[in-house]
């Protein structure tokens, strides 16, 4: 996660006070509009099931980092 | 990296959808039955059409709903995998045709009926209990709502045989136990209590917190209230069985009665903390279904000190279609909205407008209708407390109005269609 933090621009959406699907129109819509030269760091209580598999459909790459309870991170990128 | 669900592990479409659509219809098919017949229905728990009554309710919307949002649900809260999914759409074919063979062999009276109803409701049964159990048993029970699942999917397991042990009587397989009324008892308390109850407290740790923006729901309080409730369910059953009598029914029900009141106040309490303060159907549902609960318990109690029937229909109505339709039915409108929207739209974001939930369900028609189902609720609340067929009637046809709204409302989200993509859009489809 860190590599790609250190090359890129990142883009954060918090999703922590949003209800669904409202994290995922943003984060979908935020990923539409990402350079190559850029990430999404995704800020969310829980962790968006059902987002994974349609990052993966336009595929993009992920990585989870959970800081502490109600507190995860997803990285969103598009491998160069 | 994530080994999460993939979209091959999430059920089609259709699966929970068509679950979902035929709770109304039975709702319907209740509803008239109660207008038609009244008061007649209502004279003695034991009668052979009040018990087909009873199981339009339970297994033609309880379980009916329950099944579906398991499919849904346990990829999604929970990360399991259903394996053979594609093979639950012969479990609904299959149960939806059992309930209507069993439901009119119990109001006819026809044992074959029954029979037929009984070999068609086993296999799909036991069948969907194979698949949520294996999809249970993979992920870790470290979650309130896991173990919940757990424990209602094991009660469901234990109603299930019981119910066809009660039809194999009617095939003469086997002569009914001299223990009729403990196994009746066992029935309903791992039915409606173990099975509903379970699956509700389950599901309501984990969404009510995610859809409103409340504090989680604390794991300490939910362990306890699942401890609470899970001795209950061992305790009251075999204090049935040993036919011990009304104070040892209560003192192993107290447990269980205790954790469903802190499950109400706790979840109450949150609600009150929400973020998000704007009320909508599925929170109105939930408070209305958890003010009804309190009513429910005391006329529980009440059956086991008094013997009339009008407490135990009470009990019935109040635990079965004022606490459990109503929380279902606003669980439809979370659950259905976000199926059609996650399945048609949410490929099209940054493409086209791409719709919101309340496009997709609006409040208004949706509270329109709660609020004709719980008039109807209250109305059949006064109907069987005072006997008066007039009164039942008329539940009963406000009921049926109030079903037939659901199922219009439904059926209209699931005929929106995804609009087009321009070609010059559809071109850079893929990132």
């Amino acid at each position: 996660m860190s590599d790609i933090i250190n090359s890129r621009k990142i883009i954060t959406v918090d999703c922590r006070e949003l209800e669904p699907p409202e994290p995922m129109i943003k984060v979908l819509e935020a990923v539409h509009h990402m350079g190559d030269d850029e990430a999404v760091m995704m800020v969310h209580r829980k962790r968006p099931r059902l987002l994974f598999p349609r990052l993966d459909e336009l595929g993009l790459k992920h990585e989870i980092r959970e800081e502490r309870e109600n507190r995860i991170k997803i990285l969103i990128w598009r491998e160069n | 990296m994530y080994a999460g669900v993939s979209l091959d592990q999430a059920p089609p479409e259709d699966i929970p959808v068509r679950f979902f659509l035929s709770a109304p219809a039975y709702g319907i098919i209740a509803g008239l039955l109660i207008a038609i017949r009244g008061e007649d229905l209502f004279l003695s728990i034991w009668g052979s059409e009040t018990i087909a009554l009873t199981h339009l309710f339970t297994l033609g919307w309880l379980a009916m709903i329950m099944m579906g949002a398991f499919y849904q649900m346990v990829p999604v809260l929970v990360g399991g995998t259903v394996p053979f999914i594609r093979a639950s759409r012969v479990v609904h074919s299959l149960f939806s045709l059992g309930v209507v063979l069993i439901v009119s062999g119990m109001y006819l009276a026809k044992e074959p009926f029954i029979i037929a109803g009984a070999a068609a409701l086993a296999p799909s049964l036991l069948f969907f209990i194979v698949q949520i159990s294996i999809a249970l048993l993979k992920v870790k029970a470290d979650r309130p709502t896991v173990v919940a699942m757990r424990i209602s999917v094991t009660s469901f397991l234990i109603t299930i045989l019981l119910g066809i042990y009660f039809a194999g009587t009617h095939a003469f397989l086997w002569e009914m136990s001299d223990n009729r009324m403990g196994l009746t008892g066992t029935h309903m308390v791992t039915g409606l209590f173990g099975w509903v109850g379970g699956l509700i407290m389950g599901v309501g740790f984990h969404v009510i917190p995610m859809f409103y923006m409340t504090p989680e729901f604390p794991k300490k309080k939910a362990s306890l209230i699942l401890r609470l409730y899970g001795t209950s369910l061992l305790l009251l059953p075999l204090a049935l069985l040993t036919n011990l009598g009304s104070l040892f029914y209560l003192g192993a029900a107290i447990p269980g009665l205790a954790a469903l009141t802190l499950f109400g106040v706790e979840t109450f309490a949150l609600m009150g903390k929400r973020r998000r303060k704007i009320k909508d159907t599925t929170l109105k549902a939930w408070q209305r279904g958890l003010i009804i609960l309190p009513p429910a318990l005391i006329a529980l109690i009440v059956t086991l000190f008094v013997d009339t029937e009008i407490p135990r229909f009470l009990f019935g109505h109040l635990f079965i279609v004022g606490f459990g339709l109503t929380v279902t039915t606003g669980m439809l409108y979370k659950i259905l909205p976000f199926l059609v929207w996650f399945h048609r739209f949410s490929f099209l974001i940054g493409k086209v407008k791409v719709p919101l939930m309340k496009d997709i369900c609006s409040d208004k028609k949706a509270d329109r209708q709660l609020l004709l189902f719980l008039t109807s609720v209250v109305i059949l609340f006064f109907g069987i407390a005072s006997n008066f067929d007039i009164i039942i009637r008329a539940g009963g046809l406000v009921f049926f109005l109030s079903s037939a709204m659901l199922l219009l409302i439904l059926v209209k989200m699931i005929r929106m269609k995804a609009p087009e993509v321009p070609q010059e859009k559809a071109q850079g489809m893929s990132l």
